[in-house]
């Protein structure tokens, strides 16, 4: 199952190469993305937490689907959208 | 997978591994349901990349993990790997979703082998990005071996701080600083019962020595008060307790951890007796000596019953899965005594030194009452603790009420990481508590109703006029 060619994901339309095995987060932070998503209360900037699927902080679109980037292993050609992350949106 | 076995065991870590391999070895199905998408729990969680599979070859931990892994797939019990449990019903019926949608597993026995969670005192800054557990940097480095952040601080309590900091050196990162709540005398104290296991103190011995050699500060009688930055961290205001002196600390990233609490949602679900005890994490499930809590049928072993850490887990696991084959009729009484004796004398021994590390690791629950009023207490929706004190002068006085009043707790973590810091804040004394509901994970209406259709719903004939 673990290769070690890179694998390519889609994040908010850009490239980003990561490692095979790696959750979603670990691939968004090792590339310095800590913003993931804005909280709906005040909007304030969050990213992964507990990284252990407890806190939903790392909540994003994932091919379409919300789902916890911590839980979320890679795979090729993933479309990510983040939330709202920085008030960028 | 959706079917009758003798047990379920939910949990596939120290404890939920270990209980399902003694009662699959005397002769009972088993089905062993995890979240995780390999067996290992927090504490011997598999590693996922190249890198981090060839490190763990090389660690204690990883070796472990690696062993309880084998010796799931060679025995005759039925995993159920990247399930989440999200409902227990009496009797057992147990549903989960997993990546093939949703399985209803059915047993007249349940061992319930969560584990913990963390804890974190909140303070202000905490929901800024790159603020995470301390558990969090054990977690990424297990399973990817790498850490993010380029100038972190690692701050909290207990021998995590330690054990953290030394595997960033290893991975080439040299932490800023090591805030440590616990002075001296605290190490000093815990050091009798650390002798109990020289193994474990001799690796805590060399790890302090790299991490001098290394010139990592350690600020002793410490805490992180404050975290600032908006949409990235850029420092940390760091107090010295005893003189209240606070220097300031530029750092990107900060592992923080105050503790561990059990994972015990589905033991209260079920009803399980408790106990207040701040040791164990907060509360702790009450068990007799085979693990058996106040539910007949029901069991309860490792952290999720209250927090021991993973060497009594192995062995309160093993218990607990021979007493649910001996209660099943699997085993005689003589048989039963014979294969637990080996783990109740070694789980004797191994609770000394947990117990020295679960004081170190006790959540500091009088410091919550220090804590400013626009700290935002449950992250999810951004309540903070002037708002959770506006509730309590309007009449909030139950943790309930405090959900009605500001919403704290119904977010998507369900309140796991507000729940305790809000209870202690509205009557440090008491002993508050959400009601247990199910859903107790977030699952997604689509994916529960999977193929479901309209037309397959049964509808009655109209009552006559």
């Amino acid at each position: 199952m673990i290769e070690n060619e890179a694998i390519q994901l889609v994040v908010d339309g850009k490239p980003v190469d990561c490692v095979p095995g790696q959750t979603v987060a670990g691939a968004l932070l090792a590339q310095g993305i800590y913003a993931f998503r804005a909280s709906p209360g005040a909007g304030t900037p969050r990213g992964p937490f507990c990284m252990m699927g407890a806190c939903q902080e790392c909540a994003i679109e994932i091919d379409g689907v919300v789902r916890r980037a911590c839980q979320t292993p890679v795979a090729p050609g993933m479309v990510l959208r983040l939330r709202g992350a920085g008030a960028a949106e | 997978m959706s079917g009758s076995h003798d047990v379920i065991v939910v949990g596939a870590g120290p404890a939920g591994g270990e209980a399902a391999l003694a009662a699959s070895g005397a002769g009972l199905r088993v089905a062993l349901i995890d979240e995780g998408p390999a067996p290992g729990g927090q504490v011997w969680r598999a590693p996922r990349t190249a890198q981090a599979q060839a490190a763990a070859a090389r660690d204690p931990d990883g070796r472990q993990g690696g062993a309880l892994r084998k010796r799931l797939r060679d025995a005759s019990v039925t995993l159920l790997a990247g399930a989440e449990v999200w409902d227990a019903e009496p009797g057992f019926v147990v549903q989960c979703l997993a990546a093939t949608g949703n399985h209803a597993l059915q047993a007249p026995r349940l061992i319930l082998a969560t584990g913990a969670m963390e804890r974190v005192l909140p303070f202000p800054g905490w929901t800024t990005p790159g603020v995470f557990g301390l558990a969090a940097a054990t977690a990424i480095m297990k399973s990817e071996k790498t850490l993010p952040g380029k100038e972190i601080v690692i701050a909290g309590q207990g021998p995590l701080l330690i054990a953290v900091a030394v595997k960033a050196l290893e991975l080439g990162l040299r932490p800023r600083a090591i805030v440590d709540r616990a002075g001296p005398r605290d190490w000093l104290r815990a050091a009798p019962a650390f002798a109990a296991m020289p193994s474990m103190l001799a690796r805590g011995a060399r790890w302090m020595a790299r991490l001098k050699a290394a010139g990592v500060p350690i600020l002793r009688q410490s805490a992180v008060v404050s975290a600032g930055g908006c949409s990235a961290l850029d420092g940390v205001t760091v107090r010295h307790l005893p003189s209240g002196r606070e220097t300031e600390i530029a750092a990107d990233t900060l592992y923080i951890g105050n503790g561990l609490t059990p994972a015990d949602e589905l033991h209260r679900l079920l009803g399980a007796a408790q106990t207040r005890d701040r040791l164990r994490g907060g509360c702790r499930t009450e068990v007799d000596a085979d693990q058996r809590t106040s539910v007949p049928g029901l069991y309860a072993a490792g952290d999720g019953a209250g927090v021991h850490g993973a060497l009594p887990s192995v062995f309160q696991g093993q218990i607990a899965g021979l007493a649910a084959a001996r209660d099943h009729g699997a085993l005689d009484a003589d048989a039963f005594a014979a294969r637990s004796r080996p783990a109740r004398r070694r789980l004797a021994r191994a609770l000394r030194f947990a117990d020295a590390s679960c004081r170190l690791m006790t959540f500091p629950e009088d410091d919550l009452a220090e804590m400013p009023p626009d700290c935002v207490v449950c992250r999810c929706e951004d309540v903070r603790r002037s708002d959770i004190e506006a509730a309590m002068a309007s009449g909030a006085a139950d943790m309930n009420q405090l959900k009605h009043f500001t919403r704290l707790g119904m977010g998507p973590c369900q309140g796991r990481m507000c729940g305790l810091n809000a209870a202690g804040l509205l009557a440090p004394e008491g002993d508050l508590r959400f009601t247990p509901r199910a859903p107790v994970r977030p699952v997604s209406m689509d994916r529960l109703i999977g193929e479901f259709d309209y037309s397959d719903i049964p509808v009655p004939k109209p009552a006559p006029l």
